[in-house]
């Protein structure tokens, strides 16, 4: 038409933004060049669909018939969830009423306090069930509210805040005020887990982050050598395994009025059921070990790095040794320390539970070679020489961070292509 | 007018630029002294743009940025003499990070990138706007910082001989909401006082900041054109 071709014609002074507005009034078609397309087939509307990063890729690179596995992520997080109810009940009972199993005289005997009110309100109002409980529920509303504002589809039923939420739960310190488990639930969901990308996307492993952060924000509270965990008892002690070890070690055997003996208050048999002091995931070896395993028979985690971590830490725990003649000093060669050190602190939780967080661990073996001993070594290092009691903390977020280079290192080489050395 | 106000949010050098991070990182745990970083940064800024948009057509080309360094470096140890006479408190506190107001990339991007190419007036007036925009960015993450990590908001210093300024309690606030620990206390997350908090409230902050400003309508540029 006469009208826009002028339009066109002109050129306004300066504003870009209108040369292209005209411009896409052009591209569009005046009135008249509207009437002139011919009325076909309307073109499907297809919804743009989100790429979500768990979707597999809609291409097939093989032709039927397929087997379908039925996993997906919604199964894979639930079924971790569920593995961890059982240690999480142990440590809820446990630091509730200071429950615990011991094996005397040939049979299994087990103590609690006696609660004068119902024990299902004691239950219910105790800290540890609290802590665990709200920590779930705060992930959960904290992911709901930021799918919202992403404008996402709501992802909860698909079970990572769940789990992020039991697991950060069961590694702070069960007399630990409410603010903790919601504070540090809000940032491990929105800061370590969104603001890198969502599901999939975390760089680091979302609950070891929340529990860091609580203890860098509040570490009077999480630290506090007094009141740490349970006293509700006068005969068990409330410090933690590793706790009572440093202080062991650091002691001077010839000053009257030591420390005391940690494997006199806690022995193997206690650290393995779990009637110790620590967070409320981390004290039952055995139920984790169980659920680990049930883990391992669906085929949800590898065998390599809980194994090679535990066997660093076993190894490296026994050449540097126990409690020596002086202070600070070291008896090489120690079978009870080596052992005390793996059934003790988070290691067994970490190993299983954490380390083999499918997102922030490497993809090959030889990978996970690496990073199951780099982890062992700077749990044990920063147990030995470090400022900290606790080390697998730590060390599995330090070496999450290495994690995209130990994949690159130990990228596999593609099929085909020939090595450097061996080219003819 | 636009030299002036085009630091504020279109190119906010901390949020915008990412320039002077280090300053706004390492004196920023306490409002009063993101505050008098802010306005010792500005000064430093507003005399080398002078200076240096005086000297620009006699400076040679090739030996501009040791000659820009020395005419900051000359603003900064004014700056940390009077600090030193005067604010004897602050000049401990904040201690090496005046001196390295010198290399803050601000003022020598500035220098090199408006101050040199531009007429004084100018020059003034962008030093201006840059230098309050800078006070204002950090005197903000300060207050973010100290009110989430310890509760209060210290706008106090010590003026010579006297005490000027109130400090902001918060505490009571903290503890109607509930974070308080097992012995009374307000419980403030002192990860944000530690460079770790620093980093993760400069990222949130910016987060924001690059949110808000997206949003704006795009300028229409006239110098474009010409």
């Amino acid at each position: 038409m006469g009208d826009t071709e002028k339009d066109s014609g002109k050129k306004s002074p300066g504003n870009k933004l209108d040369k292209e507005g005209k411009e896409k009034k052009d591209s569009k078609g005046s009135k008249g060049s509207k009437q002139e397309k011919p009325k076909g087939p309307k073109p499907l509307k297809v919804k743009k669909q989100e790429h979500k990063v768990w979707d597999v890729p809609s291409y097939l690179v093989t032709s039927s018939p397929h087997v379908h596995n039925m996993d997906s992520v919604k199964k894979v997080m639930w079924t971790v969830f569920i593995a961890l109810v059982p240690a999480t009940l142990w440590g809820i009972f446990h630091f509730a009423f200071d429950f615990n199993i011991e094996y005397l005289a040939g049979s299994f005997q087990y103590d609690y306090k006696d609660i004068d009110n119902s024990w299902l309100g004691h239950l219910f109002t105790s800290s540890p069930f609290l802590n665990v409980v709200v920590s779930i529920i705060a992930c959960m509303a904290t992911e709901v509210m930021v799918n919202v504002s992403r404008k996402q589809k709501i992802s909860i039923m698909d079970g990572s805040a769940a789990l992020t939420g039991i697991l950060l739960g069961m590694i702070l310190p069960p007399e630990a005020p409410l603010f903790i488990p919601i504070i540090s639930s809000i940032f491990t969901i929105s800061v370590v887990k969104h603001l890198f990308g969502g599901l999939g996307g975390n760089f680091l492993n979302p609950a070891l982050a929340g529990r860091v952060f609580a203890m860098v924000a509040w570490p009077g509270i999480m630290y506090n050598q007094d009141n740490y965990l349970i006293s509700i008892t006068d005969t068990k002690t409330g410090a933690t395994a590793l706790e009572l070890m440093k202080k062991y070690i650091a002691s001077d055997p010839n000053v009257a009025g030591g420390n005391t003996d940690p494997h006199a208050v806690y022995s193997w048999s206690d650290q393995l059921i779990g009637n110790i002091g620590g967070s409320i995931g981390e004290v039952s070896g055995i139920l984790l070990l169980i659920g680990a395993i049930y883990l391992f028979i669906k085929k949800y985690i590898t065998w390599e790095i809980p194994v090679i971590y535990i066997a660093t830490v076993f190894i490296f725990s026994f050449i540097i040794g126990g409690k020596g003649l002086e202070a600070n000093s070291r008896t090489h060669f120690d079978l009870s320390y080596a052992l005390y050190q793996v059934l003790s602190g988070g290691l067994i939780l970490g190993a299983l539970y954490m380390a083999t967080d499918m997102v922030t661990c490497p993809l090959t073996s030889r990978g996970q070679l690496i990073f199951g001993v780099s982890l062992g070594l700077l749990t044990v290092f920063i147990r030995v020489y470090g400022g900290y009691p606790e080390g697998v903390a730590f060390s599995i977020l330090i070496l999450n961070l290495f994690t995209p280079l130990i994949d690159r290192v130990t990228m596999p080489r593609i099929f085909g292509h020939r090595s450097k050395k061996g080219t003819a | 007018m636009s030299d002036f106000s085009k630091g504020f949010i279109r190119e906010n050098p901390v949020f915008g630029l990412f320039l002077g991070l280090c300053p706004a990182l390492a004196v920023t745990n306490q409002a009063i002294n993101g505050l008098a970083m802010g306005v010792a940064t500005a000064f430093v800024l507003v005399g080398s743009n002078v200076v240096v948009s005086l000297l620009r057509n006699s400076v040679p080309s090739k030996i501009r940025i040791p000659a820009y360094i020395m005419i900051i470096a000359t603003f900064v140890t004014l700056v940390k003499f009077v600090m030193k006479a005067y604010a004897i408190d602050l000049y401990n506190t904040m201690g090496v990070f005046i001196s390295l107001i010198v290399v803050n990339c601000i003022i020598l991007g500035r220098a090199e990138g408006f101050a040199s190419k531009n007429g004084v007036g100018k020059s003034l007036m962008d030093g201006l706007g840059m230098g309050i925009a800078f006070t204002v960015s950090i005197t903000l993450l300060s207050v973010i910082r100290e009110v989430i990590g310890d509760s209060k908001m210290t706008f106090q210093m010590t003026l010579g001989d006297l005490t000027i300024g109130k400090v902001i309690d918060l505490s009571d606030f903290m503890r109607t909401i509930g974070l308080v620990d097992n012995t009374g206390e307000v419980a403030n997350l002192l990860i944000f006082i530690l460079p770790a908090g620093g980093f993760i409230a400069i990222g949130l902050v910016i987060g924001l900041f690059n949110r808000f400003k997206n949003q704006l309508p795009p300028l229409e540029d006239e110098e474009e054109e010409a």
